[in-house]
């Protein structure tokens, strides 16, 4: 779970960071503020080509980010799950019924997790920088930004991330060390109301 | 009859000169012996395991406790606490970095990093993954929940942050099972990584922890020097901030131990050095006299020295400190030759006049501590025969070389310090006895005999400690904070092959596992926890088999991937499944670096393994795992305060059966020479023993084998005085000598009392009450003029 706890920070921090990234040239971004009462929505296609056969995993879904309860990030197709992330929590559902549960209170890496999500919402470019080397350009459909790892420890996670938009972040690419590729597109994205859910 | 007298001595004048040079020449052997031995190293013992009898120390109980000792003596545990998080933060990351860069600090781990797991244990947990299931994931097997297992790994695969999850797992380990293993596993409740540290959050304070491995032995000077010296002065830049540091480990300890022995060295130590050599200095007037009265003991602390490392190759440290205090008693044989030399006209005639009691005074000591030598206990024979050596030697230094070193002419003059000594001499006398004496002896003796059955004994091991209490409370204190498992209580599991060995620990562990969800327990850790046996491993594979034929092809439809990696999976299982992991390979991997110390490994043809506890001092947790080891023949368990404490009481013991056995010996002898008169010589010494151990009784609480050891050296020094005395008719110069002596004992010793150290404090006390008191008695021993009966001569 920490392998995993340490890739999900890296690539949350990093999708965050992007949503939230306007159009900029060769400078790191300003972050604009996700303010109490907006929140973030839109879809995503994910495919990941695995180095070991010939084949290319596609899913697809939405998410929706806010201050007051994190990230949800629910997949709609092949399988329907749903994943829960804020400060105090990591809780992934499958067909309602919780699959996983890690407490940062008592799980290290979650709590490590939430500190860095934290910090990229906030416009904290440190967080990531601690991480990796950052370079950004210009191209004619819009920006271009990669991220090489810092130290061994970011190398397990990534050996590159790329990042590309125009308005707002279009794709993310995740090269893992496995020989993994995962590419996220991202689509209709827009800032709404937060609407508290409603309790039973 | 004096000129008859001076020309024997003339005659005697070349043979006194040949013996002064042998011994010369004994010593100088001796020294060279002793020089080579130093040379070649490693002479000295500091481990208190050493101090207790073989025989006795059950060899497993002995391996479990080095385990245990070798492990926390390597370790320095810091927390940098403060209600403000940011400061502890930023002080706990100036030390991780100071530390990191000193010679004598193996591995200081602080950050993330050096926490997370190294790729050659991933590859090992890796490769054993299906023998290593874990107990959730196992329940869930059992309990029919696959499902479970099937939609977890489902959105490990799909999800961005289920990274981790890389396609070769998708045959390999398609359920994860070798990260579901790791998962939650050797992390410690309230222990998070907050922003590359390791931070512990509790209700008032955030700690941060900087955890240390040292390079070297933890009492090396050097070594305290260099990484206590960076915790104290990391300490000091915070005095005025609310940082509060708590530190564990042996290197703490150590060094508070050696800064504590600095501290009194020149406080006590330099003190009674002072004052001794004052005393000497005022009353002999000469500086010389202050070279000779040393001389005896220099050399005899060198004989000593060197025959103990001939004969047992190492000396202990506690061997070295306390057989050169029994050794001090020596300055007595110089005190009392100056004295008589201060009347006599020649030299030779005052070793003549003096050698009868010398040889007594000698012979008697040497018989008392050499009797600790047929104890079963190794400290109480080395320092047998490092009392009685030196004893000997410095004897033989006054013997030997005293008469030529004392030839001159201005060495017969009485000093007029003698007449004020004499002054001091209290004036009761029990010279004539009467019915009426003999009564009130007889029962003054039957009180003290009877009021000495009050006497209870006093072993606790605490005695042994020789750090303030506030520090013993903060080593328990980061234990409990961080889970550590305490040393002073474990299981012992004993079987006659691995397997067995694992599966019985296992069986103790099912109910440890009880225990820690009563709370009995914090925690507890054992090698089947690392290395499940056989039978286990071979279920958790049966239960793998289970899971895959369950979930495997739904787990690829669902993922939409092709059915063949169904038989691929179950190819991959099937290779895995031969490969056990044995305690062995465990040993020799990476992995095992923290808890090799469980395994103990095969002793008189059985294998024995320990189980370490966390939080199991309390009383009703103890009474409920002696009653689980009672269960079986196989398991032990044992608590070190118990044993040690038992060890010394049995040392206590032995030790007055000695003390006993000595006086008697001492009686015996001293009977043959003094007849019915013997009673006077040895009342003093005995009365004052009796009386400081009942004082002591009522003041300390009870009594402890260091009281003894110091009754023993009371008893040395008091019988030397009343053998002096009672040979010199009580005169005046003898007064002196014995006086003398009496006061540098209790300059050398009796200070101790004042001594943080409880092992010296005790000693020191026993020797201030039981010498003072003797001292006090011995003027009743007086005849009057006159009335002295005739005594057979010795040594004639």
């Amino acid at each position: 779970m920490r392998l995993l706890s340490e890739r999900f920070t890296a690539i949350y921090s990093l999708i965050l960071m992007v949503l939230f990234t306007p159009l900029f040239a060769t400078e790191p971004p300003k972050l604009p503020t996700l303010t109490e009462s907006d929140q973030l929505i839109g879809n995503f296609i994910q495919k990941k080509k695995l180095a070991t056969f010939p084949i290319e995993l596609v899913s697809k879904g939405h998410f929706k980010l806010n201050l007051h309860e994190g990230v949800h990030w629910v997949t709609e197709s092949p399988i329907a799950s749903e994943l829960k992330l804020n400060a105090t929590a990591l809780q992934s559902y499958s067909n309602e019924r919780q699959v996983l549960s890690m407490d940062a209170r008592t799980q290290p890496l979650v709590a490590m997790v939430a500190e860095i999500f934290t910090a990229a919402l906030s416009g904290d470019w440190s967080a990531l920088e601690a991480f990796f080397h950052t370079k950004t350009s210009v191209t004619p459909q819009g920006w271009h930004v990669e991220m090489t790892p810092r130290d061994k420890a970011a190398a397990r996670i990534a050996n590159a991330i790329h990042f590309d938009g125009e308005q707002f972040v279009k794709q993310i690419t995740l090269y893992e060390p496995s020989g993994d590729q995962t590419r996220i597109l991202f689509e209709s994205i827009q800032l709404e109301p937060y609407r508290a859910p409603s309790r039973h | 009859m004096l000129p008859a007298a001076t020309e024997k001595v003339t005659t005697s004048q070349p043979r006194q000169k040949y013996i002064a040079v042998l011994w010369g020449v004994v010593l100088a052997i001796l020294s060279t012996l002793l020089g080579l031995r130093l040379y070649a190293g490693n002479t000295i013992d500091t481990s208190l395991m050493a101090l207790f009898p073989h025989q006795q120390q059950n060899p497993v109980i002995q391996r479990a406790e080095q385990n245990l000792a070798a492990r926390y003596s390597q370790r320095l545990l810091i927390l940098v606490g403060s209600t403000d998080d940011s400061l502890a933060r930023r002080h706990a990351i100036a030390l991780g970095q100071t530390l990191q860069n000193l010679a004598r600090v193996d591995q200081v781990s602080w950050q993330l990093g050096d926490f997370a797991e190294s790729p050659a244990s991933s590859a090992f947990f890796s490769r054993y993954r299906f023998h290593l299931l874990n107990a959730s994931t196992a329940q869930e097997i059992t309990q029919e929940n696959t499902g479970l297992i099937r939609d977890r790994a489902l959105q490990a695969l799909f999800n961005p942050i289920g990274g981790g999850y890389s396609s070769a797992l998708l045959t390999r380990d398609p359920f994860a099972i070798a990260q579901q293993n790791l998962a939650g596993k050797s992390h410690i409740p309230g222990l998070t990584f907050d922003g590359q540290m390791v931070k512990l959050a509790n209700h008032q304070k955030t700690y941060y922890l900087v955890f240390v491995t040292i390079k070297g032995d933890p009492y090396d000077l050097d070594v305290q020097h260099q990484i206590i010296g960076a915790v104290d002065q990391a300490k000091a830049s915070t005095t005025n901030a609310p940082v509060e540091w708590l530190t564990a480990g042996l290197i703490v300890h150590a060094a508070q131990g050696a800064r504590q022995a600095q501290r009194e060295m020149s406080t006590i130590g330099a003190g009674s050095l002072l004052g001794i050599a004052l005393l000497i200095l005022l009353t002999f007037r000469r500086m010389a006299a202050l070279w000779l009265t040393l001389l005896p003991i220099v050399s005899g602390c060198l004989v000593a020295t060197a025959v103990s490392m001939l004969v047992f190759q190492k000396v202990h440290l506690i061997t070295f400190a306390f057989g050169a205090t029994i050794i001090g008693v020596s300055i007595d044989y110089a005190l009392h030759y100056l004295c008589a030399r201060s009347s006599q006209a020649c030299a030779a005639e005052t070793l003549k006049r003096l050698l009868p009691s010398l040889l007594l005074g000698m012979m008697t000591s040497i018989l008392a501590y050499s009797a600790q030598a047929i104890t079963p206990f190794p400290g109480l024979k080395q320092m047998a025969l490092f009392s009685a050596t030196g004893l000997l030697a410095a004897g033989l230094t006054v013997i030997c070389w005293f008469p030529l070193l004392t030839g001159g002419q201005h060495w017969q003059s009485s000093p007029p310090a003698f007449i004020l000594i004499a002054r001091l001499r209290p004036k009761w006398r029990l010279a004539r006895i009467t019915p009426v004496t003999t009564a009130w002896l007889v029962l003054g003796c039957f009180a003290l005999g009877g009021s000495l059955f009050f006497l209870r004994g006093q072993d606790d091991i605490r005695l042994l400690q020789t750090s303030p209490k506030a520090l013993i409370e903060q080593d328990i204190k980061v234990q409990q904070v961080l889970r550590q498992s305490g040393t002073r209580s474990f299981l012992l599991v004993k079987a006659d092959t691995i397997e067995q060995l694992l599966q019985r620990e296992e069986t103790l562990s099912r109910q440890l596992f009880i225990l820690r969800q009563q709370n009995l327990i914090h925690a507890y850790d054992a090698l089947s926890l690392y290395v499940p046996s056989a039978q286990k491993q071979k279920e958790n594979v049966q239960l793998i088999h289970q899971l895959y034929a369950q979930e495997l092809d739904q787990f690829y439809s669902q993922a939409g991937l092709p059915d063949q990696l169904t038989n691929e999976a179950f190819s991959y299982l099937k290779a895995a499944e031969s490969q056990m992991l044995t305690v062995d390979e465990w040993l020799n991997s990476p992995v095992s670096a923290h808890n090799r110390h469980l395994w103990l490994g095969q002793l008189d043809d059985h294998t024995y393994s320990l189980i370490t506890l966390t939080n199991a001092d309390a009383p009703a947790t103890q009474t409920v795992l002696k009653q689980m080891a009672s269960k079986y023949a196989w398991a032990t368990f044992v608590n070190r305060v118990d044993t040690l404490s038992a060890l010394l009481g049995n040392y206590r013991k032995h030790m007055t059966l000695w003390v006993l056995i000595a006086v008697a010996v001492a009686t015996v002898i001293m009977v043959l020479r003094y007849r019915s008169a013997v009673w006077r010589i040895i009342t003093p010494s005995l009365m004052g023993s009796c009386v400081a151990l009942l004082l002591i009784n009522s003041i300390a609480g009870g009594i402890n084998l260091f009281h003894m050891m110091a009754l023993l050296l009371v008893l040395g020094v008091g019988l030397d005085m009343g053998i002096f005395l009672h040979d010199a008719s009580h005169r005046k110069e003898t007064w002196a000598a014995v006086t003398l002596s009496a006061l540098t004992s209790l300059l050398a010793f009796g200070l101790l009392a004042l001594s943080t150290t409880p092992v010296l404090h005790h000693f020191g006390l026993a020797v201030l009450l039981g010498l003072s008191i003797t001292w006090l008695i011995t003027p009743l021993m007086r005849y009057e003029a006159g009335m002295k009966p005739p005594q057979k001569e010795f040594m004639k």
